[in-house]
């Protein structure tokens, strides 16, 4: 039986239900929320760990979410911190500056299974790598989950307007890249 | 070309006034503007909107990235059946979880115990030790000074060896007994009775 996310609060809430709601709605949001966290982290096992912080942090906070915002924007806000936050301990940890950083993340990109430098999924992954974190954000979420900018707004709690303009220049800079590259 | 106006006529007059009437107020240069340019400027303006949807910031992205064909594939591998065996290993972590959290909270609350149970013992000490202090001096206060100085000379053994030990330590000590107090040199002998010791005969 599909329950909706109501339904799943509701069932969450009791006691004798609660796993098996919790493991529906993990079932129903693994897959965005991992490709969420993933394209911004790019290594699997880094993504499944952030993947099951988000979880854990939703099992223990679940009871208090507040029903009048969305339940998915809410994952998504959780699953955004986790991954900014994981960036700057990244950071800290190896005490490198940020580009350090990007390098290091254009390393796990070329690391990858099947990476191929020549095609160009591949060259959009290494020219989004180029752009800033939160911008880096915004356009995966409106360009890969084809997010709405009210949406996007109400899970990284910034003006529509600015959105806008940072996905412009998000997609600018990327058309720039790939056309010298 | 500007048209005068009133406002025209009140600034040529304060410009007069503040040069004294010397220096005529430089009229407007003559620049070159194309016949109509004005009236025909807002139509001009939306044509170039309306050829150029880049100038738009809110319009331009998708149109782009259209152009360029962006492939929406995401290119990165995941292992084989990550998605169908996720919820389980999450399952599992929670329950690992629940019970490192429990036992850390058993612990946590046994220290907690253990801390405050001190606190209450000092606390009892603590009273115990004034309460038995302020009645050793109120016992006292009801007894006579003078009742006090006999009962020390009366129950105070002067052949204490921890008196004497600590007696002998101070300067102020004085080895002769006592003055007055009816002990003659032969008492002592007799309470010694140093005769009666074998080999005692070295001290006579």
């Amino acid at each position: 039986m599909e329950y909706t996310d109501q339904q799943l609060l509701t069932l969450f809430k009791s006691p004798e239900t609660r796993e098996e709601a919790f493991t529906a709605l993990v079932r129903r949001y693994q897959e965005k929320l991992y490709w969420h966290i993933r394209r911004m982290v790019i290594d699997h096992d880094d993504a499944h760990d952030l993947l099951q912080n988000v979880f854990i942090k939703v099992w223990h906070h679940l009871s208090d979410f507040r029903e009048e915002s969305q339940l998915y924007t809410w994952l998504y806000r959780i699953a955004t911190n986790e991954c900014l936050s994981f960036l700057e301990q990244q950071k800290k940890k190896r005490a490198i500056s940020l580009s350090d950083v990007e390098n290091s993340l254009e390393n796990k990109l070329k690391a990858e299974k099947h990476f191929d430098a020549s095609k160009l999924e591949w060259k959009l992954q290494q020219a989004i790598l180029r752009l800033p974190e939160k911008q880096r954000i915004v356009f995966h979420l409106r360009y890969y989950d084809e997010m709405p900018y009210e949406t996007m707004s109400r899970i990284l709690h910034t003006s529509e307007g600015a959105l806008k303009a940072s996905y412009h220049h998000a997609v600018k800079k990327i058309v720039a890249y790939l056309k010298d590259d | 070309m500007l048209m005068p106006t009133e406002e025209t006529d009140a600034i040529r007059h304060e410009w007069l006034q503040l040069t004294g009437g010397k220096v005529q107020p430089p009229g407007h240069p003559d620049f070159y503007v194309p016949d109509a340019y004005f009236t025909s400027f807002p139509q001009r303006l939306l044509q170039r909107l309306k050829e150029e949807p880049s100038s738009d910031i809110l319009s331009l992205d998708e149109t782009v990235l259209t152009e360029i064909e962006l492939p929406r594939l995401v290119p990165f591998a995941v292992p084989e059946q990550y998605f169908e065996n996720f919820p389980q290993q999450l399952m599992r972590r929670l329950q690992t979880d629940a019970v490192v959290r429990s036992k850390r909270k058993r612990l946590t609350r046994l220290v907690s115990y253990a801390l405050a149970a001190c606190l209450v013992g000092f606390g009892i000490m603590g009273w115990w030790m004034h309460q038995r202090h302020q009645s050793l001096q109120a016992r006292l206060e009801h007894i006579p000074t003078e009742a006090i100085a006999q009962y020390l000379e009366q129950h105070t053994d002067l052949f204490n060896s921890d008196w004497i030990v600590r007696q002998l330590g101070s300067e102020a000590v004085s080895l002769s007994l006592p003055e007055n107090n009816g002990i003659t040199a032969d008492d002592i002998r007799e309470y010694l009775d140093l005769d009666s010791v074998p080999d005692a005969s070295f001290m006579q």
